[in-house]
């Protein structure tokens, strides 16, 4: 086996375990906030940088990167102004931005974008989602516990004393990074969907936040590995695939959890 | 001779152009039980939210003499009741470190476990919080306020929404503390016999700052009337107390 081989066969393993580790840790706060809009919101504004970067021809990663910054800085900026509701704002820039996309996105890339394609990931595309997404990890975990208290509640957080405009900020741009690293693999239209399932799924039988982000950071990790592997084998899109198999474990999951709760 | 924490000069606020608040003055000194009293409407929680700086919006000035460690006790917390959040995970938030939370020590899980034994709700201490009863969460919410060993606590409507029998308890509980703690207490509250009972001063708004003094000097028919209109069960309910008061 040359280099260039164990090379190709990393690649998958270190995709699987940036997207599938990092999203699903994000989505346990998008729940928590309530927020499960936002993410969808943000693909949708980075789609109109992957159009942008399509028409003045330069690396789309650059558009993405570009617009997830900008997407992030505008949402934490907007909504804490004026009488404007979240999810109004959120209404308002993901249909702006995908109508654009769709009108400047050639027809024969449109799909991919939406859906993800798997042979447009580069090796840059793939290190680069690595180190954001240990950045993601590492933050969200060492940092947990300010997190979630202050998406929990931000009035007794800031009582005492935590500077919880810094943490939305930080928070928003982790997510948006989240959702910059995924939408190549994923697709604009499924990324929010890596973030939210997993986590949904851990919440139906979670008592406690710490094992439910364990088990959506292991429930995510599957749902990527698995439909990677299916991807390859059938030729299928990544995004659906990926999906699928996380939505069937959130439908397992339920049943189970049903079943087991009538039981006892 | 107590010192001043808090002075709250000419405060005014309003939403968009209605005026709530204006012209309101008043100090809280250490040892303080203060009650602020009000109709509904009168801007008391936003009062309270604005010396916590948890809102900006308003004209005057408020100055903190001193930083003592603070609770807030918020009238209620809103949050999706499946949320997977226990009682001592709430807890984690605000006290020990960002490690803690992961791996809580025993020493930090047994002041939890008094605080909630304090407020005789330690038996919930692995509960999930969408699972308590009104008056579980308000005395859980006490109990968190109390964790760090504030000086200074904030109780916007302690006893809103909790029936009667366990109003008084609560209100007894937080004098007991008041005493055992040696704390200041500002407090938001409609109940007027346990303003009558508890407070060592009173302020009254309702637009502007309508009487300050202890209870017995404020609390007279004519405030009364001009802080909540024609109400003479309110009166009455007042004066009787101050008869058990004094007897």
């Amino acid at each position: 086996m040359d280099w260039l081989e164990i090379l190709n066969n990393i690649y998958p393993i270190l995709i699987s375990l940036s997207l599938g580790l990092s999203l699903p840790l994000i989505g346990v706060f998008v729940i928590l906030r309530r927020e499960a809009l936002l993410p969808d919101a943000i693909s949708h504004i980075i789609l109109l940088g992957i159009a942008l970067s399509i028409t003045f021809k330069i690396n789309p990663l650059v558009g993405i990167l570009a617009f997830a910054v900008l997407a992030g800085l505008a949402i934490s900026l907007l909504k804490n102004k004026a009488n404007l509701a979240l999810d109004a704002i959120v209404g308002v820039f993901f249909t702006t931005s995908l109508a654009l996309g769709s009108l400047l996105i050639p027809s024969e890339e449109l799909l991919e974008t939406f859906l993800g394609n798997i042979e447009k990931l580069t090796r840059g595309d793939v290190l680069l989602s690595t180190v954001l997404a240990l950045i993601i990890i590492i933050s969200l975990l060492v940092k947990f516990r300010d997190f979630a208290f202050v998406s929990f509640a931000p009035d007794l957080a800031k009582v005492d004393k935590i500077n919880v405009k810094k943490y939305e900020i930080f928070f928003v741009l982790l997510l948006s990074l989240g959702v910059a690293i995924g939408i190549k693999l994923m697709g604009t239209l499924l990324v929010s969907a890596l973030i939210i399932v997993p986590a949904a799924t851990a919440k139906i039988f979670s008592f406690q936040i710490r094992p439910m982000t364990g088990w959506s950071m292991i429930f995510g990790l599957l749902s990527v590995l698995v439909g990677l592997g299916t991807t390859t084998t059938l030729n299928s899109p990544p995004g659906p695939t990926i999906i699928l198999i996380s939505a069937s474990i959130f439908f397992l999951t339920f049943v189970m959890h049903s079943i087991f709760r009538k039981r006892n | 001779m107590s010192e001043k924490i808090i002075s709250v000069k000419n405060l005014g606020f309003g939403f968009g152009k209605r005026q709530i608040l204006k012209n309101v003055t008043f100090d809280i000194t250490e040892g303080d039980i203060l009650a602020i009293i009000g109709p509904n409407g009168a801007g008391k929680t936003m009062l309270v939210r604005s010396i916590l700086g948890l809102n900006d919006n308003y004209t005057g000035d408020i100055v903190w003499h001193k930083k003592p460690e603070t609770g807030y006790v918020p009238q209620k917390i809103s949050f999706e009741k499946g949320f997977p959040l226990t009682v001592k995970e709430f807890f984690l938030f605000e006290t020990g470190s960002n490690l803690n939370f992961w791996w809580p020590n025993k020493k930090k899980e047994e002041e939890i476990k008094q605080r909630l034994d304090d407020v005789k709700i330690g038996h919930l201490i692995n509960e999930r919080l969408g699972d308590l009863s009104q008056g579980e969460m308000q005395r859980m919410l006490i109990a968190r306020s109390l964790l760090e060993n504030p000086k200074l606590i904030f109780f916007d409507e302690p006893a809103a929404g909790i029936d009667i029998s366990t109003e008084e308890t609560v209100y007894n509980l937080l004098y007991d503390l008041y005493k055992k703690l040696n704390l200041t207490m500002v407090m938001v509250s409609h109940e007027l016999s346990v303003v009558y009972r508890f407070a060592t001063k009173v302020i009254c708004l309702n637009k502007d700052l309508v009487c300050q003094g202890t209870p017995q000097e404020v609390l007279t028919p004519e405030a009364l009337q001009e802080v909540f209109g024609h109400h003479a069960s309110v009166y009455k309910h007042a004066h009787n107390l101050e008869h058990d008061h004094s007897s």
